[in-house]
């Protein structure tokens, strides 16, 4: 096993690792940019040390400086979370060649997943069903409008270099392409530093349907069930769940075949996801792999028992996978909500600050990853979440009912969240029922907002208001509870 | 007096303190409250309490977080109320909106140019932070009478970036 273990990357997925790290007896070492410096990740780990400043580019997408810190520190092997270098063939190798084990699938395996056209084709020809749409990047504005002309509008253009959302514009017709080109370029090119963009056709109202794959590296493959993910705005997941409840038993054979497939014709090792897009009908069709741990494993953790992430190191170490596929059974249900800093009354903009106060919820099967905690600082360089929550329960009905309550606990002064507009979600008959898709958010974005607006019905508004007036009118006392004397119960004393 | 007129999300609320009383909306709840610390107080209202923490800011706002909510909120007397009022509509006469990043950023693209209408709720521009295209809107309907930054360039909170008339 390894001795040290150095994590390039920062926030909840960084704490998550040095967890499991902790658990396996091998040290761990932080590494943080200057907007970190009161993140949770640096006082958690053994040892920490600041690679630069607050801008990705300088700091944790610095191959060069990551891997000559690696080899100093002596550090055996690098996990590199979600996001930043998790899926970049060319840091892998670099790694491969310096001989330090990068906790994740060999830079073959990232490189032909990673380019998500090329991906497309691989799966193909291999007869996993794809999005209708382009084979090739699209090269021009002119060469996109034809290509939509023919796959049929709503469309949708993605980025090649990568998902997770970055660089992805939905287009209703031509005379709305040009300038959703051209955002979905820049975007792409600033999040994966390549600005090709493909077009797939865009459903109306699909299931984003992903399956947990984990191989190691003597061939052995298994899937951990499937993960719903249709809770998105802006193709941003905000509600996961595990398992889906429009999954029936012979589709999940069918879909967890198919991602297996997907995983031994890129020769995988490592935890993966495939992720589908699932129509009315239950048919499916390849979106992309991510070739790292998700944001949302731990719904699949939940429910299976498996610690993904401490599966991981021991893959890369060169064990064998802990168990057999027979051995996995899906175990009740889970949901993980992202606790985001972001404005929902105003247009989700990101809200950034310091944290002046927090407490999380706690209870039976409640689970919070988190990455921040009090005087931490949420940075605009990076992106706005702060937590995941996640509850599991013996079935959905259940872990509705708790995710709600957990959600009722959290505490979060300095920045604004989402807290709210999660639990208006959680209280809709479309989440409820199971029947929401892709689109359910956005389509009823107004009606979720007004609920949340209201804290579904709490009204804190009013609270905070009246908080305010005494604050104002001179009445706080200044250190003894002012008891009034009008209180029926005052006089009486339980024992 | 101890009437106030409390400002919440752009809501008017006009609430009366009166001994360990509120009342608001005919309505009158009684109150204790407990400071923990200079920030954080447990506010009882009928018999419920609440986890509060509080903070001033700028322009005499309050920060008042619960639970998973925040706001901003301004408290005045009625009579600062007024004074508030009157300076705002002579501030309206001369029309003129400026609006301010809400965020520090980098400024990607402007969509309007100066002289150009734009309806309340359209975009005028695009703002980049935390890896994500943020769309800001214009507040109200108008034409844009002046652009105080240029694309490309990152700005922090509370810049001016445009102003409409």
């Amino acid at each position: 096993m390894f001795k040290k273990i150095l994590i390039a990357n920062r926030g909840e997925i960084a704490v998550r690792v040095i967890r499991a790290c902790r658990e396996l007896g091998i040290k761990t070492a932080a590494v943080y940019s200057e907007a970190d410096r009161t993140s949770l990740h640096i006082r958690l780990a053994d040892e920490a040390y600041s690679i630069g400043p607050a801008q990705s580019s300088q700091s944790y997408l610095d191959k060069e400086k990551i891997i000559l810190l690696a080899k100093e520190i002596e550090a055996d092997a690098i996990h590199p979370g979600y996001g930043f270098l998790s899926e970049n063939p060319e840091f892998i190798k670099m790694l491969e060649d310096e001989k330090i084990t990068f906790i994740g699938p060999s830079s073959k395996s990232a490189a032909m997943m990673g380019n998500k056209i090329a991906a497309r084709n691989l799966m193909r020809e291999n007869g996993i069903p794809i999005v209708p749409g382009t084979l090739k990047p699209v090269s021009s504005e002119k060469e996109g409008k034809k290509s939509a002309e023919e796959i049929g509008y709503p469309v949708i253009l993605k980025a090649g270099g990568g998902g997770g959302g970055k660089g992805m514009k939905k287009v209703f017709s031509e005379k709305d392409f040009l300038p959703a080109f051209e955002s979905a370029s820049r975007e792409a090119l600033s999040a994966f530093g390549n600005p090709e963009i493909y077009i797939e056709k865009f459903f109306v109202s699909p299931k984003h349907i992903e399956v947990q794959v984990i191989a190691d590296k003597h061939g052995n493959y298994a899937h951990l069930f499937e993960r719903e993910c249709s809770a998105q705005r802006r193709y941003q997941k905000i509600i996961e769940e595990a398992p889906s409840s429009s999954v029936d038993g012979k589709t999940r054979t069918k879909i967890t075949e198919a991602a297996v497939f997907a995983a031994k014709a890129c020769l995988y090792y490592n935890a993966g996801t495939i992720e589908f897009l699932m129509d009315k009908d239950k048919k499916f069709y390849f979106l992309e792999m991510n070739t790292r741990i998700q944001v949302e494993h731990p719904v699949t953790e939940m429910i299976t028992g498996i610690d993904l992430v401490k599966e991981q190191i021991s893959i890369a170490a060169g064990n064998r996978l802990s168990f057999a596929q027979d051995d996995l059974k899906i175990n009740g249900h889970a949901i993980e909500c992202r606790i985001c800093a972001e404005d929902f009354l105003n247009n989700f903009l990101p809200s950034a600050g310091e944290i002046y106060y927090y407490r999380e919820p706690s209870g039976k099967d409640i689970r919070v990853d988190s990455g921040f905690n009090l005087h931490s600082i949420i940075s605009i360089n990076y992106d706005s979440l702060i937590a995941k929550q996640i509850c599991h329960a013996p079935d959905r009905g259940n872990a509705i009912k708790k995710t709600a309550a957990a959600l009722s606990e959290f505490l979060v002064a300095g920045v604004i969240t989402n807290i709210p507009f999660l639990v208006s979600i959680l209280n809709h008959n479309l989440f409820t029922s199971g029947s929401y898709d892709i689109n359910f958010i956005e389509k009823h974005i107004s009606e979720l907002n007004e609920q949340a607006a209201a804290d579904s019905g709490e009204n804190l508004d009013e609270v905070a208001a009246l908080f305010a007036a005494v604050m104002k009118s001179g009445s706080v006392p200044k250190n003894k509870i002012k008891t009034p004397k009008n209180n029926r119960w005052s006089d009486l004393i339980y024992e | 007096m101890n009437e106030f007129i409390i400002s919440v999300n752009d809501l008017k609320k006009k609430i009366k303190v009166e001994g360990n009383y509120l009342l608001f909306n005919d309505k009158k709840f009684n109150f204790e409250l407990q400071p923990l610390n200079s920030n954080l107080f447990l506010f009882k209202l009928g018999d419920k309490f609440y986890e509060v923490y509080t903070k001033s800011l700028s322009e005499g706002k309050l920060l008042v977080a619960m639970k998973g909510r925040q706001f901003e909120v301004i408290v005045r007397t009625e009579l600062q109320e007024k004074a508030a009022m009157m300076m705002e509509s002579a501030g309206h006469s001369n029309h003129h909106v400026e609006i301010k990043s809400p965020m520090p950023g980098l400024i990607l693209k402007f969509k309007k140019k100066i002289g150009e209408e734009v309806e309340a709720g359209e975009p005028v521009l695009i703002l980049e932070a935390m890896k994500m295209e943020n769309e800001l809107r214009s507040p109200a309907k108008g034409k844009i009478k002046e652009i105080f930054v240029k694309e490309g360039i990152a700005v922090e909170k509370g810049v001016t970036l445009f102003m409409i008339e």
